[in-house]
């Protein structure tokens, strides 16, 4: 019985820590080196500066349905989840950006 | 268990960090070995899309990627299938197939079926997939109207025999038809399953009726309802994605997808396994077979332990009574291992079943290409189940061919991830099949294994061992207790000790104690082999106690711990080490333990007890790639 209780306990105690970690606010830098990283790996082109200013017309290969695979890698990696209309929004990396911060 | 078993591949080992420089390193000059290689880690969507790349860049090329074999497939949905298709290619070649696709416009089902010069048809592809979803089936909500809710599933899967038709008179491929999983929202809830006309109803019948068409024409069937269900339909369908790009399943059920579809085209061109090799300790039953003894073992009904056990041993029968030849890799004395399958009353698993039993002493690579041969099939034809993540890397790194399942903590998980790798796909199942796993029975006849296969030093290298010595202390003994009264194969002495005995070797200033752990990329193995010397005369140290855990056997464990007493000898004056093997009925794994470690043998009775001695000024113990670390007692 203790045995259990006791592993139950850990257990929450490993939630309620993990809530804590998620819950950091992420500063606008970090967001950036994740998205860089993620821009590079998708669209396989290490020069890509990712800038708030950046838009679709400026990258190769970012056509509608990179953009769901991006949005999808982006959920994913900071463990968010847009709405469609927040989607249907995103006009820039700046909208990405402010998204995931306001949010993660 | 969760359904991360299947959205992430589980069964396949995890991806390196530097997938990505990988794919990017690969050449054509590479062949596709490389290829099938890094398609064989569980990739996600973007690994698989970044890994299609190159695959169909080099087919478009012309290319030659031997070993895969080349395959044209014409895939005709009626969604959006462009997130699917590189994942294809890459699963593709997990399986052994050099895939191109042949991909029409967006949503032309009929029209590439039926037109004799449509894209599909002109391209003479080797097989048509229809990965359409419910959507694209004519199908009208229709609640309690019985003969229109019939008349619907007849339009339906007349339908897709019309399609079928029309595949086969304009280019003569084969067909693969998906069963078709349906939406998780219902009308009425519960009633949507019994009341014709609802959807729910309606694909069951069109799903029933397309099975028994498929089976009839001879077609191949791809059982998409069933995945659905596995990982659950809320799951399987994304309203978002949808909505945002007529996807017709969630990204993150698409790999797991891909390698279906993948598994039945490399089971269309005969590339499924054959034959399942399976480890006995820890995989057939719980507990080692060697140190536990007949009574000691899990494997009994009413034991949660020994039912995980007993559901792999399920599966294994039910493989050999579908024509999955068994066979058993273990590293054990052959009687020993023989015991529980002729003793122990609540095994599944008899001697009758397995086709060809190995169990020696000899690395499992090399006894799995000994099955092979005895069995005459290819390396290829293996799926190596094991519970020791070490054996499974050394398997995978010497025999690539060989399929080797990753396998959970728990052997709870272990039936099941053996299922979900889906090793033995077949397309279609005739009489002969079943008489397979007999005829190979028949010819089978025990092996003797004398050569070794090369490349076992280069793989224990990569293993990053590291070997920590010290003395007996508080915080061993438990274990150092347990393991002088629990080993009994690889133990020279089988001398048993009480706690306080062994804690009066630990204090007695005379006595050099030894606990051995060891480390590697997997894990800890924590304490793993326990020596004791006594002196007997001046400047002579006499082995009471040698025993090492057979976790860690083929290691050169032994080695390193013989170097290390040569060292303590040294540095304490002692000239001369004596060595005795006492035998017993378990332990004749170690009747020539000294002899591989330089002894001389000098003395020997009729019992089988052998003396040996070893000149510690001369000796020179072979060293193994490891780390060694030495810590003084507490």
């Amino acid at each position: 019985m203790y045995g259990i209780r006791n592993t139950v306990e850990k257990h929450c105690q490993r939630i309620r820590h993990a809530e804590i970690q998620e819950k950091l606010p992420l500063n606008q830098e970090a967001v950036y080196e994740k998205l860089t990283e993620i821009f590079h790996d998708l669209f396989d082109d290490d020069s890509i500066v990712v800038t708030p200013e950046l838009t679709a017309r400026d990258v190769e290969g970012w056509d509608s349905l990179a953009h769901i695979r991006l949005i999808i890698t982006i959920e994913k990696a900071f463990k968010v989840k847009f709405s469609t209309t927040e989607i249907a929004k995103l006009e820039k990396v700046g909208d990405l950006a402010a998204l995931i911060q306001s949010r993660a | 268990m969760s359904i991360d078993l299947y959205t992430e591949l589980q069964w396949l080992p995890r991806s390196p960090q530097d997938f990505s420089a990988c794919v990017k390193a690969w050449s054509e000059a590479d062949g596709g070995a490389p290829l099938r290689a890094l398609a064989s880690y569980g990739l996600d969507l973007n690994q698989l899309t970044r890994l299609a790349k190159p695959i169909t860049a080099a087919i478009g090329r012309g290319a030659d990627l031997t070993p895969l074999l080349p395959f044209r497939l014409a895939v005709i949905g009626n969604a959006t299938m462009d997130f699917i298709l590189p994942a294809l290619v890459a699963s593709a070649a997990r399986h052994g197939i050099a895939l191109e696709i042949i991909q029409p416009a967006y949503d032309q089902v009929a029209q590439e079926a039926l037109t004799p010069d449509s894209r599909v048809n002109a391209s003479k592809p080797n097989a048509v997939l229809f990965a359409m979803d419910y959507r694209a089936l004519p199908l009208k909500f229709v609640p309690g109207d019985a003969d229109a809710a019939a008349n619907a599933v007849l339009g339906a899967t007349g339908y897709l025999a019309a399609l079928r038709d029309g595949i086969q008179k304009n280019c003569g491929a084969a067909c693969i038809f998906q069963t078709f999983a349906p939406a998780p929202e219902t009308v009425f809830g519960s009633l949507d399953r019994a009341l014709p006309g609802t959807m729910r109803w309606m694909l069951d019948e069109v799903n029933r009726g397309l099975a028994e068409q498929v089976l009839a024409a001879g077609d191949v069937l791809l059982d998409v309802a069933g995945l659905a269900e596995t990982v659950g339909l809320a799951t399987w369908h994304d309203p978002q994605l949808w909505n945002l790009g007529k996807f017709p399943c969630a990204e993150s059920v698409i790999p797991l997808y891909a390698d279906h579809v993948a598994r039945t085209l490399a089971a269309m061109r005969g590339k499924s396994r054959k034959v399942l090799v399976l480890d006995l300790d820890n995989t057939v039953w719980g507990g080692v077979i060697g140190d536990d003894g007949l009574e000691g073992i899990r494997v009994a009904q009413g034991d949660a332990v020994g039912e995980a056990h007993l559901a792999v041993q399920r599966m294994a029968l039910d493989l050999r009574k579908r024509g999955i030849v068994l066979a058993v890799s273990s590293k054990n004395t052959d009687e020993v291992a023989r015991e529980p399958f002729l003793k122990h009353p609540e095994m599944l698993l008899k001697l009758d079943h397995i086709a060809v039993f190995q169990a020696n002493w000899n690395d499992k690579a090399t006894n799995l290409q000994a099955i092979a041969e005895e069995l005459s099939v290819g390396i290829d034809s293996l799926v190596f189940l094991d519970d020791n993540p070490v054996e499974r890397g050394l398997v995978r790194k010497l025999l690539p061919q060989v399929a080797v399942p990753e396998l959970p903590e728990d052997a709870a998980g272990y039936a099941r991830t053996l299922a979900a790798a889906g090793y033995f796909e077949a397309t279609a199942f005739a009489g002969e099949d079943l008489k397979r796993a007999d005829f190979y029975q028949d010819n089978a006849k025990r092996i003797s294994l004398q050569k070794q296969v090369g490349g076992v030093d280069a793989y224990l290298a990569s293993l990053d061992m590291t070997i920590t010595f010290q003395p007996f202390d508080a915080t061993g003994r438990a274990r150092i207790v347990q393991l002088i009264n629990k080993s009994n194969q690889y133990n020279l002495t089988t001398r048993r000790y009480t706690d306080p005995e062994v804690l009066a070797a630990e204090e007695a200033p005379d006595v050099f104690t030894l606990q051995v752990r060891l480390a590697d990329i997997f894990g800890d193995n924590g304490m793993i082999s326990v020596v004791i010397c006594r002196p007997s005369e001046q400047g002579i140290w006499e082995v009471d106690t040698w025993l090492m855990s057979c976790r860690v056997l083929g290691r050169k464990v032994e080695h390193m711990v013989l170097n290390h007493l040569v060292e303590q000898a040294k540095s304490r004056g002692i000239h001369t080490i004596v060595g005795r093997y006492l035998p017993t009925e378990r332990n004749k794994l170690v009747v020539d333990h000294y002899a591989k470690l330089g002894f001389t043998k000098i003395g020997e009775d009729a019992s089988g007890k052998t003396e040996w001695k070893l000149d510690v000024a001369e000796a020179k113990p072979e060293m193994a790639p490891m780390k060694v670390v030495v810590l003084a007692s507490e």
